[in-house]
């Protein structure tokens, strides 16, 4: 079984997307691009990194759990 | 004419390439649906991320969302949260049903809605759903082809069918293997499109001059409006949940060899969720430069710029890339549907003895009259309908999501409950749909139904539809099971089940989940029946 409090930290890059109350603004523009929309490339950032450590994590040796 | 020579050269070697290869393939591997249907589960990491890329980030998805930023703004920009959210949820939901599917053979999400709540007939209504929904997806796709060869000036009726005929015959030999070589040559040409477009922004002005003259030609600016949160995230969230609950999403899934598989390919699909914010910031770039759609057709933006704006042979690449990246989702949504037919519907109900290469020939045959089914209506019936069926569709699948989505986290829900959950929701959702009124850019009526899937709440906030009836649809089902379990009531005669409600919940609840999820044998004569369905 793999450690189940790890997969936790997938609410991160599930939540981080959705904050457009907070995330509904110009400023800082980055390469001319608005906050609201560049703040949606750096999710997909974060989302791989969580994703591929929870990974790391979970893994059991070679195959993965359920087998 | 050197953009409309390289897309035609390009066409044809990819498309002789996928004939080539079904040809090849075909004598190695035994014809079961298992083989045909979702490759013999044995596509590793690499193969696996190519195809969903293929079938879920779709010419649709590349072609509609830029036009959604091109009309209206920040909201078309929900895409990319919507992409960005189902890859954590994919890391979760995904391993498990791909490990129900392994063990007991499913290929459908139909299957696994009927044996965990032990109801063929459950397992048949969200095959049809599926099917439902998924028949103006694979319309909407072709309309994005026809949008592209349209702007080449290949207009008319014989393009469009000779594409999807060879197309058809490639999945029809050798099935999920075709889109799947196709998505890997798709993901190339793609790639060179994004870095032309790219190129093309930074020639023209950069991002800076693109999103200042767009903000000025936007009448509500560049961000979302105060009131349009609401409809935004439910837009995002309708979406997500949707895309669990979509037969063609599945069958990519279920195409992987492993659950590690799954779970290396959640880590690496936010790479598409960047191309597709990518392609949306793209409508920007069309409606700062002032690209003007052919006919007002708003589909017809994207290949508008590229003829414009990109080098020419750099045009023929991205037309092409768009053209297959049509044609593969295409392709793996009618082997999807057809799956939902041979499994939900032909095999219980029509022919219970059949084999599993008879399971095959059904299959295909069935793709092919999805697909020119598909075809025969954005031919023959108007164009506009099927995009307002695919906008029903997304809410219509939603309406799934407790069968197939939370089934999996529980098996609580009474089948019976479930249907007449999923039943009401339909008709809510449907019935909103229909109610929702087009407004031209005065604020007029321009048509009295199917405008759209916001639901205005009067104080300019708007929600998705979708959410709204599966709302809906939950509670009914909640209660439902909650009233069945209290009153006892048995099950109906129409299903091979015992599923009687249970008095002591607990227990036999946790082991039924083990049973589906950890592996203990299927046909255990336990007295819930809980695995009792259509077997494969």
């Amino acid at each position: 079984m793999p450690k189940p409090r790890a997969q936790w930290l997938l609410a991160v890059p599930a939540a981080a997307p959705l904050l457009t109350p907070f995330t509904n603004r110009t400023d800082p523009v980055i390469l001319g691009v608005p906050f609201f929309y560049w703040y949606q490339f750096f999710c997909a950032l974060l989302a791989i990194a969580v994703i591929t450590a929870v990974y790391l994590v979970t893994a059991p040796g070679k195959h993965g759990e359920g087998r | 004419m050197t953009d409309v020579a390289v897309f035609v050269v390009l066409m044809t070697a990819v498309l002789s390439l996928g004939f080539g290869m079904a040809h090849r393939r075909r004598a190695r591997h035994r014809q079961t649906l298992e083989e045909w249907g979702v490759a013999g589960r044995a596509f590793g990491n690499w193969t696996t991320w190519f195809l969903l890329g293929g079938s879920m980030y779709s010419a649709y998805t590349f072609i509609a969302v830029p036009a959604l930023t091109y009309g209206a703004g920040a909201i078309g920009f929900f895409a990319v949260p919507f992409a960005i959210v189902t890859a954590p949820l994919t890391f979760v939901l995904t391993t498990k049903i791909w490990s129900v599917a392994r063990r007991h053979g499913f290929l459908t999400h139909g299957e696994f809605a009927g044996a965990r709540f032990g109801s063929p007939a459950l397992s048949a209504l969200v095959a049809v759903t599926g099917i439902l929904a998924t028949m103006p997806y694979i319309a909407v796709q072709l309309l994005s082809l026809q949008a592209v060869l349209r702007t080449v000036g290949l207009g008319g009726e014989l393009p469009l069918l000779a594409a999807v005929t060879i197309v058809s015959i490639c999945t029809f030999r050798s099935g999920l293997r075709a889109p799947a070589l196709l998505s890997i040559v798709k993901d190339v040409l793609l790639a060179w499109m994004l870095i032309t477009a790219v190129l093309m922004v930074a020639m023209f002005g950069g991002w800076d001059t693109t999103f200042h003259q767009a903000g000025q030609r936007l009448p509500q600016g560049l961000l979302l409006p105060e009131n349009g949160q609401l409809g935004f995230l439910t837009l995002v969230l309708g979406s997500a949940l949707a895309i669990f609950a979509y037969p063609h999403a599945l069958t990519g899934m279920l195409a992987a060899k492993d659950v590690a598989t799954i779970r290396r390919n959640a880590a690496a699909l936010p790479v598409y969720c960047l191309a597709l914010a990518l392609m949306a910031l793209l409508g920007f770039f069309a409606l700062a430069r002032g690209v003007v759609p052919l006919d007002g057709d708003l589909n017809t933006v994207v290949p508008r710029m590229i003829q414009e704006y990109f080098p020419p042979w750099s045009a023929g690449v991205a037309y092409a890339a768009l053209s297959i990246a049509a044609l593969i989702p295409a392709a793996v949504m009618s082997i999807a549907a057809a799956n939902c037919f041979t499994r939900s519907i032909y095999r219980p109900y029509l022919r219970p003895s059949a084999s599993p290469a008879e399971e095959a020939r059904v299959s295909r045959w069935t793709s092919l009259a999805v697909k020119f089914g598909a075809v025969a209506f954005i031919l023959l019936v108007d164009a506009t309908y099927s995009v307002e069926l695919q906008l029903i569709g997304g809410v219509v699948i939603l309406q799934t999501v407790p069968a197939v989505v939370l089934g999996l986290l529980t098996a609580w829900f009474h089948r019976q409950a479930l249907i007449i959950g999923l039943l009401t929701g339909l008709a809510v959702g449907v019935t909103m749909l229909y109610n929702i009124p087009r407004l031209d850019a005065a604020g007029r009526v321009a048509e009295a139904h199917f405008g759209g899937s916001s639901w205005s709440l009067g104080d300019g906030r708007t929600i998705y539809v979708g959410l709204v009836a599966l709302a809906v649809n939950l509670l009914v089902t909640v209660v439902f099971t909650v009233l069945l379990r209290l009153t006892g009531v048995p099950s109906g005669p129409d299903t091979t089940g015992h599923d009687t409600p249970e008095p002591d919940a607990d227990d036999p609840r946790l082991r039924r989940l083990d049973q589906l999820l950890d592996g203990l044998p299927r046909k255990e004569p336990s007295p819930s029946g809980a695995l009792d369905g259509p077997r494969p």
